[in-house]
């Protein structure tokens, strides 16, 4: 604890105290009034009432309504961009417990949009900072942390201690996972995506006619965009955070049940900025919660259902091709061989090329190269002729090296180029190994 | 018979078809009957006529399936709950085909 939570924490108790004896002196006892009402019913402290006065004078909450909240536990996976909004906003709202699990450490690069998080607390466990931040926010609500990735063999045993839970995560296989696990165990679950300008949202697991994570997508996707690929601005994975939070106040103060289902998206720029579309319900199909289920809590736990194989090998590096080692240089070959004839071509997209490129360099998206039977070709065909010609080196680099092996084995293969080699470990290395001033994004 | 609707695309897929978010077109039955013509007709057509890009296995599967991690929404509606691939599209719709998210 740092020496700011002591103090604060020893003014609350001093605020505690005078308020028992207050009490006390009153006769009129905490021990009096749970003799009349339900005992499992708890109390709003006196500073609650302050704490929470704006949000129980809205009728739809009141003070049942603060109570229930109160009296609720929710479990937020990751800590991210979704997270970090949303656990601002489930701490402000005083549910009873709050979970928090990440794995990760905080980075730079989560800054602008994991808005717990400040320069000091790079490198540090997020979970740490987060219930360092909540803490100092709102001390009423018992903050546990569970700083493990969501595993076959974990998850249920930390779900089963909570009752909503929101999917902050940020991978299709840890998606499925959460989602099979709440169905089993009846959870619901408030689940949001986010990526570039546009933003996902859905309530899971909700009446008896509610669909789950699976009931909705059957079918894992075969192409995943990740953020630190393809981007996203802040304030539109923070709206999408700030919604899971509405969303569980909504839950916990009964607002959601008998809702027919349905899907929120968010297109921040790009025509209609809201959609609220109707989704199907729970399917019979399904294979967690349909009329005849096939994957059971053992099956998950055991291992014996495989969500790496379900979600298809397709989501890791192995997608890329192998480069034999005579066909690859490293940053430090390139950098020497820049001084002579040669041709650099650089397959990232336009956006990325505009952010940084090394001079000299051709910008050729793979996508182009890949997709496009035009444009793409008209230039591969332009920047082919001209290495052919002069029969010159071409190397082909990329931010990581990944995207660089799939254009060299297409341009060996399909174009027959044999004097195209990759750049291993692409810009990312140039800026490790030759030019510490050339920016990593 | 010729119906008029609205096509878009998000979620990433609007990349596959020239960066278009948003296409009205006139749609007729691929069978060239008289009938409107349904959802499958329109994805034969986008793959056939729309799309620039090579990779329709971004986009389709085994034929003209829709692949997996594309949402199809039509009128705001899950295609799930108007009938998926038969759909028999009407006049003035606006069908979306959104790319699902993972990003957080
Ligand atoms: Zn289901």
């Amino acid at each position: 604890m740092s020496r700011d939570d002591i103090m604060g924490e020893i003014a609350r108790l001093k605020k505690r105290i005078s308020e028992l004896e207050l009490e006390l002196e009153n006769g009129s006892g905490d021990l009096d009034k749970t003799s009349c009402n339900n005992s499992a019913v708890p109390e709003l402290d006196l500073d609650e009432y302050v704490r929470y006065g704006r949000q129980m004078l809205v009728p739809e909450v009141g003070k049942s309504g603060q109570i229930a909240i109160k009296q609720t536990k929710v479990l937020v996976v990751g800590a991210g961009g979704l997270g970090c909004p949303a656990l601002l906003y489930l701490s402000g709202a005083g549910f009873g417990t709050i979970g928090i699990m990440d794995h990760d450490t905080v980075s730079l690069s989560n800054l602008p949009r994991q808005t717990l998080y400040s320069t000091a607390s790079i490198g540090k466990l997020k979970v740490d900072v987060a219930l360092d931040e909540l803490r100092s926010r709102n001390a009423n609500v018992k903050y546990v942390i569970h700083p493990v990735a969501a595993m076959h063999n974990n998850i249920f045993e930390i779900v089963r201690q909570y009752d909503i839970v929101l999917d902050c995560t940020d991978t299709p296989m840890t998606r499925y996972l959460l989602g099979d696990v709440t169905r089993l165990l009846n959870k619901p679950l408030v689940s949001a995506s986010a990526l570039r300008t546009e933003a996902q949202l859905v309530v899971l697991n909700v009446g008896a006619d509610g669909p789950c994570y699976r009931c909705v997508f059957p079918d894992p996707p075969q192409y995943v965009e990740a953020c630190s690929d393809a981007g996203i601005i802040g304030p539109v994975v923070a709206v999408a955070g700030v919604l899971q939070a509405l969303e569980a106040i909504k839950l916990a103060s009964g607002h959601q049940a008998g809702q027919e289902p349905t899907m929120t998206l968010l297109s921040a720029i790009h025509g209609r900025p809201w959609r609220c579309v109707r989704i199907r319900g729970r399917q019979k199909m399904c294979m967690v919660c349909g009329d005849a289920p096939i994957v059971s809590e053992s099956d998950i736990t055991t291992g014996k259902y495989d969500y790496a194989e379900f979600c298809g090998g397709s989501l890791d590096s192995s997608q890329y091709p192998d480069i034999d080692s005579s066909h690859s240089i490293s940053v430090r070959e390139l950098h020497l061989q820049m001084k002579s004839p040669h041709v650099l071509l650089d397959v990232r997209d336009r956006t990325q090329y505009e952010i940084c490129s090394l001079p000299g360099s051709i910008s050729l998206p793979l996508s182009d190269i890949l997709g496009s039977s035009e444009g793409g070709e008209t230039a591969l065909a332009g920047v082919l002729d001209n290495v052919k010609s002069v029969s010159v080196p071409l190397f082909v680099i990329c931010r990581f090296g990944n995207d660089s092996r799939t254009a060299v084995q297409l341009l060996r293969t399909r174009y027959r180029l044999a004097n195209a080699f990759n750049v291993m470990g692409g810009l990312y290395m140039w800026s490790e190994h030759v030019d510490r001033g050339f920016p990593m994004y | 018979m010729a119906v008029p609707l609205t096509v878009e695309f998000s979620g990433g897929l609007e990349a596959l078809f020239n960066n278009e978010r948003s296409i009205n077109l006139s749609l007729e039955s691929r069978d060239g009957s008289e009938n409107s013509p349904t959802i499958t007709d329109l994805v034969v057509y986008l793959c056939e006529k729309v799309m620039m890009d090579k990779r329709r296995e971004l986009f389709v599967i085994d034929g003209y399936h829709v692949r997996p991690g594309v949402l199809v929404l039509i009128n705001d509606a899950d295609w799930e709950l108007v009938g998926e691939e038969n759909y028999v599209i009407q006049p003035g719709d606006e069908i979306l085909f959104a790319s699902t998210l993972h990003g957080g």
